[in-house]
């Protein structure tokens, strides 16, 4: 391989109860295309976040061009030629594409701003990458793509020997991906180091020239990409085999529970239609803005649809607001469980009573702590929930646990379709199988789920039917032996 | 061609206003319209409008400060009180640097303590002014002289000179806004705090900078005033930091922060000065006035709210 | 190593935050006590209630306000557009109709308030700007009632007895704040609103994925405040006699001190009635001892904003050591 631009030696990190990163090294070429792969809780973000001062090591080094670097926050990780471009772009909305890429360096020397200068260079930049967009636009008009496309050229501004891409392809239509694959390329033949950090395998074996894999904290292999096999990279990245990660069930489907006809808002959710029965789990793929997430937030009333109805048992229900939604049994466990799911700063009881306070209430009239915590303990027993005590703050339980929460809360609610978005994300491996039992519980005892998913081997081993959405539609509807990766993915992408 | 027209009314909703104000007075009191009414919408506004230019720029940083209320009645008084002492320079040096260090416990606060700016400049409000009326014994101070009297109340071709200062600042703050890098920082940093960090601009030193030209501007504002009125009292500007926020939110600078423009406050001050104007020439009660001007911010906050949701709703795509 | 230490800091900061408060009130307590023994007496005692008894009204409907997670600076215009009402409609519907009808409109105020609040988001930014805004009405209206003027109450025999009458020993004002206090500790915590409005405070949009209707408890906490101010509003009117249509500016930032001073959370989710009580005792004594040490009204406003500063700084430092403390015990 030709010079080595970036090496990390030894990079251990802790937090409290894991070893997110455990004695990682790591080595890359310059102008080198490198994959970097491996499942959520793999260790990749720690990683990244690491390299750009984010987080300090507890040991380790950082070598960049043949010098120690020390990165203590990502502005000096920049001027040592490091640029990552997240999935959450750090650009300000309200401000022009043009200064967005040269923020925080738009004077030289002691005169005012010479806009017409910027505007310029700025232009320049975006030719340079064939890359045609307004610079004078205001970045919140702008679309996914196109903000991504800005990343990247201010990352080229600054002069970046290493950027890093964390799953830019997650939001991006087959032609953006042509388009990135493109400039990809063009950066490799500057002599540009790109890490690029994917899910989709697929596009790894397209553009990249090696690949790296790390589990748990550990980096599995290193490998040029053309001595792989797409098979022994997923093998690599679970370290067993597939089959043991999910429980089985035998669970025979009952009648039609949920009707859903021509569900509308905007342009992420167009005329979906489809049914759920009793006792199935149905599968909802896609990629990452694909309109699953907006979708279920319509059948909940967490938005309100533009046009289309709900049928549950043959009712028609009102999704004006969740209240209807939960009395009708329709609920939601969402994917960003923190900031929607759950009351951090509150008591496991309080976050499951919050659902029917009239259950807990005594003869007055009055909350009752005894009966809340009781009602609580139940499901302590049967979810196995992890705590020291009912009473416990759920900010300090960990990822399963906290999902466990959220699904005692919906079943002390009563409720009988419960959607999950995302149900395992940050959620350990062990505690993973756990939630899929409690799934196949759910559904044993004649509940129904909707279950959204971006792991594609939990979409095809839970699921008894998967819709696959792309774009704000239904492209596809896949049924027993039907349902395996290729074919999901090649709805979703399309 | 009517959407864009109704476009250009959802973004300069002030302009709206104030064709609205004076279509209202062009039926019903002709009278209103003459060069001298002109000249006194201007003297009007001056002095509130300079602490404009101040708070617009603090408001796109992302911030909001209440003491300006007691920092200019502050002013004058120590104006009034200092200048037959110790002459007109050395009174004013002294007195920016009140409102500059008045600015600086405000900025320290919010900036390195991250404390919430209101709650914040609640306090230093409350604090100046028990300091200001234990200092003048809640009376007013005369301050008669000849200079600052030409100066306050002199003009250049029936534009006061105060006026003409105001107009400068809104230049200046128009430059700084635009064209050096800490007006663009000012931007960034109420924009997106964690982006404009991690751009590598100091976004506390911004913070802090913000309270004290608040602080400068009001201590400022005060002398002009004093020079106007000829005395120093505590009741001076005891409305002034409601003016000023409304003119900056009708004008279009939003709360959040990130976006606006000191010009669009020029234009909301203008309103501002019109609507007291109007009340004074209808003789209208003038806490009827107060009252509108309350609602008026209250309804343009609303307004301001419910824009942004038809903005999200429009991205996407209903 | 430094574990253990670190460790005892903790707890030592956590119990510090959590009794400092009753500490510094006994610490006034003596220091006023031993400088005038008056201070000690059970007059004075039944004087220092008496005098914070309107700002604790206010301070009651704050706490709630606070804890789900907003601000009312409208509470001091509130109370006195609500305490003018209460007099200027005496002549026309009698005593008992007019403080009805003032009560009433401190609701309905209240809910305008809320509704308003919610429409912009209901942030602490937009409950700031929005009740400050709301603050410039209420307090011009006021005037534009009286037309600047005080409004006179002497004549009126029984509106006077609210101020000045007595239970036993106790002063009606006191009493029916003894009363608000209770009755709002047991509404906030132990019935199901008040639980709500702790949910609400902590996170709105999880709390209305939940299937609650937050909207409504939003409305509440601002109806509840804006009730609280009028009572406010007619129990300073009935005690010094007259209603000004000033008489409540700068109250609210009173409120809002006692309500941070007891131990609430800016920002919501946390604190009680109780620690409000502890709030007001604190305030009310201080002001006091201030008066009894010959401390004259204008440098006391200089204390009270240090105060309130105070307040928020403690606030934000029982914040973290509530969490360090929390933490360390998992």
């Amino acid at each position: 391989m030709s010079d080595v631009i970036l090496e990390m030696k030894n990079i251990t990190k802790r937090f409290p109860g894991v070893v997110a990163l455990d004695d990682v090294s790591f080595c890359v070429g310059k102008g080198e295309i490198r994959a970097l792969v491996g499942e959520n809780g793999a260790g990749k973000s720690t990683l990244m976040k690491i390299l750009n001062g984010a987080y300090s090591a507890d040991s380790g080094e950082i070598w960049m061009h043949g010098k120690r670097v020390m990165n203590k926050n990502p502005l000096e990780a920049q001027h040592n030629g490091l640029s990552i471009i997240y999935q959450e772009f750090n650009l300000v909305p309200s401000l022009s594409v043009a200064e967005n890429i040269f923020i925080g360096r738009l004077k030289q020397g002691r005169k005012a701003i010479d806009w017409k200068d910027i505007y310029k260079k700025a232009e320049e930049l975006m030719h340079n990458l064939n890359y045609d967009i307004d610079v004078r636009e205001t970045v919140e008009n702008l679309s996914v793509a196109q903000k991504q496309m800005i990343e990247i050229t201010k990352a080229l501004s600054v002069d970046a020997k290493v950027i890093i891409m964390d799953e830019p392809s997650a939001v991006l239509t087959e032609n953006e991906l042509r388009k990135l694959f493109d400039i990809v390329l063009d950066l490799k033949s500057k002599g540009i180091t790109v890490i690029y950090i994917s899910h989709r395998l697929e596009e790894i074996f397209q553009i990249c020239d090696s690949v790296t894999v790390l589990r748990d904290g550990q980096i599995i292999d290193t490998s040029e990409i053309k001595d792989t096999t797409k098979q022994q990279l997923i093998e690599k990245m679970v370290g067993r085999k597939l089959e043991q990660e999910f429980p089985t069930r035998n669970v025979e489907l009952g009648e039609t529970v949920l009707k859903v006809n021509a569900l509308n808002r905007g342009n992420k959710v167009k005329n979906i239609s489809f049914e759920l029965r009793k006792g199935e789990i149905l599968g909802l793929a896609g990629l990452v803005g694909a309109g699953r997430t907006e979708t279920v937030r319509l059948l909940v009333g967490a938005d309100r649809a533009v046009s289309g109805n709900l049928e549950i048992k043959g009712q028609n229900v009102n999704m004006k607001s969740p209240l209807e939604a939960k009395r009708s049994g329709i609920v939601l466990l969402p994917e960003d469980r923190k900031t929607q799911g759950l009351l951090l700063e509150m008591p496991i009881t309080q976050n499951i009573s919050v659902v029917g306070l009239e259950k807990v209430k005594n003869k007055f009239r009055l909350l009752s702590r005894g009966t809340e915590k009781e009602e609580a303990m139940k499901y302590f027993k049967t979810l196995k929930i992890k705590a020291p005590s009912a009473t416990q703050r759920v900010s300090f339980l960990s990822g399963g646990n906290q999902q466990k929460v959220v699904i005692a809360k919906w079943l002390f609610s009563g409720a009988d379709i419960l959607i999950f978005d995302e149900p395992t994300r940050g959620i350990d491996v062990g505690a993973k199988y756990e939630i899929y039992m409690v799934m196949n519980e759910l559904v044993a005892q004649g509940k129904s789920i909707i279950m959204i998913s971006s792991d594609m081997n939990e979409v095809v081993a839970m699921s008894d039917r998967v819709i696959v959405m792309h774009d704000g539609e239904i492209r596809g509807e896949l049924e027993g032996a039907e349902i395996n990766p290729e074919s999901v993915l090649k709805y979703a992408i399309e | 061609m009517i959407k864009r027209v109704s476009k250009f009314c959802k973004s300069y909703l002030v302009i709206v206003c104030i064709a609205v104000l004076l279509v209202f007075m062009a039926i019903f009191y002709p009278s209103y319209f003459s060069f001298s009414t002109f000249k006194g919408l201007l003297i009007q506004i001056s002095v509130y409008g300079i602490v404009a230019c101040a708070m617009t720029i603090a408001i796109i940083g992302g911030e909001f400060d209440l003491s300006v209320g007691s920092i200019l009645p502050f002013s004058t008084l120590l104006f009034a009180y200092l200048m037959p002492k110790i002459g007109i320079f050395p009174s004013i040096l002294l007195i920016l640097i009140m409102g500059g260090v008045i600015g600086a416990v405000n900025g320290f606060f919010v900036s390195v303590l991250k404390l919430n700016a209101f709650i914040v400049t609640l306090s230093t409000m409350l604090a100046v002014e028990g300091i200001m009326l234990t200092f003048c014994d809640g009376m007013p101070i005369p301050a008669v002289n000849k200079a600052t009297r030409a100066f306050g109340t002199g003009n250049i071709g029936g534009i006061a000179y105060i006026a003409i200062i105001f107009f400068i600042f809104v230049l200046v703050t128009h430059f700084v806004l635009t064209k050096t890098s800490f007006g663009r920082n000012v931007f960034a940093t109420g924009g997106n705090y964690n982006v404009a960090e991690y751009a590598g601009i100091s976004v506390k030193k911004i913070k802090f900078l913000l309270f004290v030209i608040l602080g400068f501007a009001s201590a400022f504002a005060g002398i002009l005033l004093t020079c106007r009125l000829q005395a120093g009292s505590p009741l001076y500007g005891s409305d002034v930091s409601m003016s000023v926020v409304s003119a900056t939110v009708l004008g279009g600078t939003s709360l959040s922060g990130g976006r606006g423009s000191v010009f669009r406050t020029f234009l909301g001050m203008i309103f501002i000065g019109m609507l007291s104007q109007i009340f004074t020439h209808i003789n209208a009660y003038a806490y009827l006035q107060q009252l509108i001007q309350g609602a008026v911010v209250v309804a343009i906050v609303i307004l301001d709210a419910w824009n942004n949701r038809k903005r999200e709703d429009e991205l996407a795509g209903i | 190593m430094n574990r253990q230490n670190s460790q005892a800091g903790g707890k030592l900061n956590y119990i510090a935050s959590k009794y400092g408060m009753l500490s510094i009130l006994v610490l006034i307590i003596i220091v006023a006590g031993i400088i005038n023994p008056a201070f000690l007496t059970g007059q004075n005692i039944i004087n220092i209630f008496k005098q914070i008894s309107a700002t604790g009204l206010l301070a009651i409907g704050m706490t709630f306000v606070i804890i789900s997670g907003g601000i009312d600076l409208s509470v001091g215009a509130m109370m006195s557009i609500c305490g003018v009402i209460s007099v200027v409609l005496i002549p026309r519907f009698g005593v008992p109709a007019a403080m009805l009808l003032a009560l009433l409109s401190g609701l309905v105020l209240g809910i305008f308030n809320g509704i308003f609040v919610s429409a912009t988001g209901g942030t602490m930014g937009s409950s700031f700007i929005i009740t400050f805004g709301m603050s410039t009405v209420l307090g011009s209206a006021a005037l534009c009632i009286t037309n600047g003027a005080i409004a006179y109450a002497s004549k009126y025999k029984s509106y006077m007895v609210i101020g000045q009458g007595y239970w036993g020993v106790i002063p009606i004002t006191v009493a029916i704040f003894l009363i608000c206090i209770v009755v709002g500790q047991i509404i906030l915590g132990k019935t199901g609103f008040g639980r709500l409005v702790h949910c609400i405070g902590v996170n709105e949009e999880a709390t209305r994925l939940s299937g609650i209707r937050t909207r409504v408890i939003r409305i509440s906490v601002y109806a509840i405040s804006g009730l609280m101010a009028a009572a406010g509003g007619i129990c300073l009117c009935s005690r010094v006699r007259s209603a000004s249509p000033t008489q409540g500016a700068g109250y609210e930032l009173d409120a809002i001190a006692v309500v941070l001073l007891g131990g609430s959370r800016m920002g919501g989710g946390a604190g009680s009635i109780w620690k409000t009580l502890m709030g007001v005792v604190i305030m009310g004594v201080l002001t006091n001892a201030l008066n009894v040490v010959g401390v004259t009204a204008y440098p006391q406003k200089i204390v009270r904003g240090v105060i309130i500063l105070a307040a928020v700084l403690m606030d934000l430092r029982s914040a973290k050591a509530e969490n360090e403390m929390l933490a360390t015990k998992v």
